[in-house]
């Protein structure tokens, strides 16, 4: 299932990486190993993985530069890795540009769910690029049109709403922290007016979610921000 | 309808803001006895012919007797309350507040600094006293948790070295092998949760918590905490009933969402496969409520309130609880100025309730705003 996709993690911690590695390695994955955060840069950049998973308390480099490095030349899944007590740092990342998170301890399991949507998040992307129409569930947006439905009956969106679900979709899988969302749907001057946002997003639940009250597409982070669902 | 009686009742439960009516009774009365103190002085003294030995002496005794009684405020009211009765009965010319020479204000003078002096030291020893108690029943608690504890931390742990040990002999056959490694996953597991669930209380009581209150909508809370626990729910029904006019309230989502998560887990674990869970929110305009129903088999009665003592564990043992989560799910709830409490329903099952204060600040300040974005993002 997983076609040896190749994994990078990125770990100071020789236990924490060992379990990691043959975890990884049990559902078919290949996996590189850097310990420190210039390696982990270099090696993601050299080797292109799949998907990266960066610890945020390294020696060398913070998380969050890490990501930044990354980011500058590549789009590559990083799924940040947080212990408690690591928030602000971890939602740094998120706005850095990383795509998701799992906080220690975890196990294994879901790890490998935040791998698999990770993985996943990159195919739905290309599509949706080559075709301008997602589909997710029964929700369908069709970008060249500019239409939503769902389960095939059309919805009807402001102009706002619209555009909240275009960056949601776009970047489907993804944890997207409010400050990343309010930036992208309103601009930089509102990206500290999340109460704001929550209203567009309840708006917008009310009109894609069969049940609002338990989401199925855009789910909330909390203290972090939101996550259009994969399924 | 039952429900919208059962929200009244609960907001107009005590314990949110002001402080119990004994409390101040108790502070009332002891200036009505600092008064009543004066008086029987004062009667001692007429009764004695006038003189004013009886009540020099038996005056800072009064004071003494006061304050430890009663604490400081009415010890004050004795002292200058005697002074003043002493000035008015005594002291020339009589029945008149004056001071005519100087060995009378001397005597007023050196009575206000007995009563000064005796009234601190007695308010000082009080305070000492109270606080040493104090001290002694947090030790105490400290010393009865700790001897729960370690019996918790190290029976699981004992399963671990056991069976790793086990794990290390060459005689197994697989099915021992697994059998083993299965134990150890399981109980480390437990101690891991454990663990975590101590670390996170501890940080709670100490106060190490910082509480990053905003204005959040608890809706979106539930929502997260549901998908969060979709697969451990397995297909269960659960009734949400959040009306969409719910205000927002200002807490911190990442710790109130434990809380949520505490909850329908403890269902979770509590009840039969398949029995449903319910979740509704309402609002009086002040308070915030949350509850989680379930049908399962309740609590014991009498232990409504016991079920949110450390390490208390159901009748039924087992189910994997650490015995903290509602010891934790009442620190959350109480740095946030909140409280929680459990209920055995009617018809069977139990319902946790908690509120919440809506502070003034955290309303929503949309409108204005919202119309600025509209013009600014118009086609």
């Amino acid at each position: 299932m997983s076609d040896g996709a190749v994994i990078l993690v990125i770990e100071d911690e020789p236990h924490a990486r060992a379990v990691l590695q043959v975890t990884l390695k049990q559902e078919g994955y290949v996996c590189l190993h850097a310990s420190t955060g210039i390696e982990g840069v270099a090696t993601a950049l050299a080797r292109e993985p799949a998907v990266v998973l960066l610890d945020l308390g390294l020696p060398d480099l913070d998380g969050v530069e890490v990501t930044r490095r990354i980011r500058e030349r590549s789009g590559v899944p990083i799924i940040v890795v947080s212990a408690r007590g690591e928030e602000p740092h971890k939602i740094e990342a998120l706005d850095e540009g990383a795509n998701d998170y799992v906080t220690k301890p975890f196990v294994a399991g879901e790890l490998l769910a935040r791998i698999r949507v990770a993985l996943r998040s990159v195919q739905s992307a290309a599509s949706a690029f080559e075709t301008g129409m997602v589909c997710i569930g029964d929700l369908a947006v069709d970008f060249d049109m500019r239409r939503v439905t769902v389960g095939g009956a059309e919805v009807h969106l402001t102009a706002m709403e619209y555009r909240l679900l275009g960056v949601m979709i776009r970047s489907a899988g993804r944890v997207l922290s409010n400050r990343h969302i309010l930036r992208q749907v309103w601009g930089p001057r509102y990206d500290d007016r999340s109460g704001y946002l929550r209203v567009y997003m309840k708006r917008l639940r009310d009109k894609i979610e069969p049940e609002p009250a338990r989401p199925k597409y855009l789910v909330n982070e909390p203290g972090v921000g939101y996550r259009m669902r994969l399924p | 309808m039952p429900g919208q009686e059962a929200l009244g009742a609960t907001f107009g439960a005590p314990g949110h803001g002001g402080r119990p009516a004994t409390v101040r009774f108790e502070r009332f009365r002891g200036y009505l006895v600092g008064m009543a103190v004066v008086l029987v002085c004062t009667a001692l003294a007429v009764v004695d012919a006038l003189r004013a030995a009886p009540f020099v002496t038996v005056f800072p005794l009064a004071v003494l007797a006061v304050t430890v009684r009663f604490g400081l405020g009415p010890a004050i009211l004795t002292a200058v309350g005697g002074i003043l009765v002493f000035d008015f009965v005594f002291v020339p010319p009589r029945l008149a507040f004056a001071i005519p020479d100087a060995t009378d204000g001397w005597t007023l003078a050196v009575m206000l600094m007995v009563g000064a002096l005796t009234g601190a030291f007695a308010e000082q020893l009080r305070r000492q006293v109270q606080d040493a108690r104090r001290r002694a029943e947090i030790e105490g608690m400290r010393n009865a948790l700790l001897c729960a504890v370690s019996h918790d931390l190290r029976t699981p742990l004992t399963a671990i070295v056991t069976a790793s040990m086990a794990l290390d002999e060459e005689r197994l056959d697989p099915l021992e092998r697994r059998e083993f490694s299965h134990m150890v996953a399981v109980e480390a597991s437990r101690l891991h949760r454990l663990v975590g669930n101590l670390l996170d209380l501890t940080r709670l009581e100490s106060g190490r918590v910082t509480v990053k209150a905003t204005p959040q909508a608890i809706d979106e809370v539930i929502g997260s905490v549901l998908v969060r626990l979709d697969r451990e729910l397995n297909g269960r029904v659960v009734r949400t009933d959040v009306p969409s006019t719910i205000p927002l309230a200002s807490f911190d989502p990442v710790l109130i969402g434990q809380v949520v998560t505490n909850l329908v887990e403890n269902v979770i674990r509590h009840t039969p496969p398949g029995s449903p869970i319910e979740l509704s929110t309402r609002s009086d305009g002040r308070f915030l409520l949350l509850e989680v129903a379930d049908r399962g088999p309740g609590v014991r009665p009498g232990d409504e309130e016991r079920v949110f003592d450390k390490l208390y564990r159901g009748a039924a043992k087992g189910g994997g609880g650490t015995g903290l989560g509602l010891t934790i799910c009442r620190a959350i709830m109480t740095v946030h100025d909140g409280r929680i409490w459990l209920e055995n329903r009617s018809g069977g099952g139990a319902v946790v309730r908690l509120s919440l204060p809506i502070s003034r600040s955290a309303a929503p300040r949309l409108q204005p705003l919202g119309a600025v974005v509209f013009q600014a993002s118009g086609p």
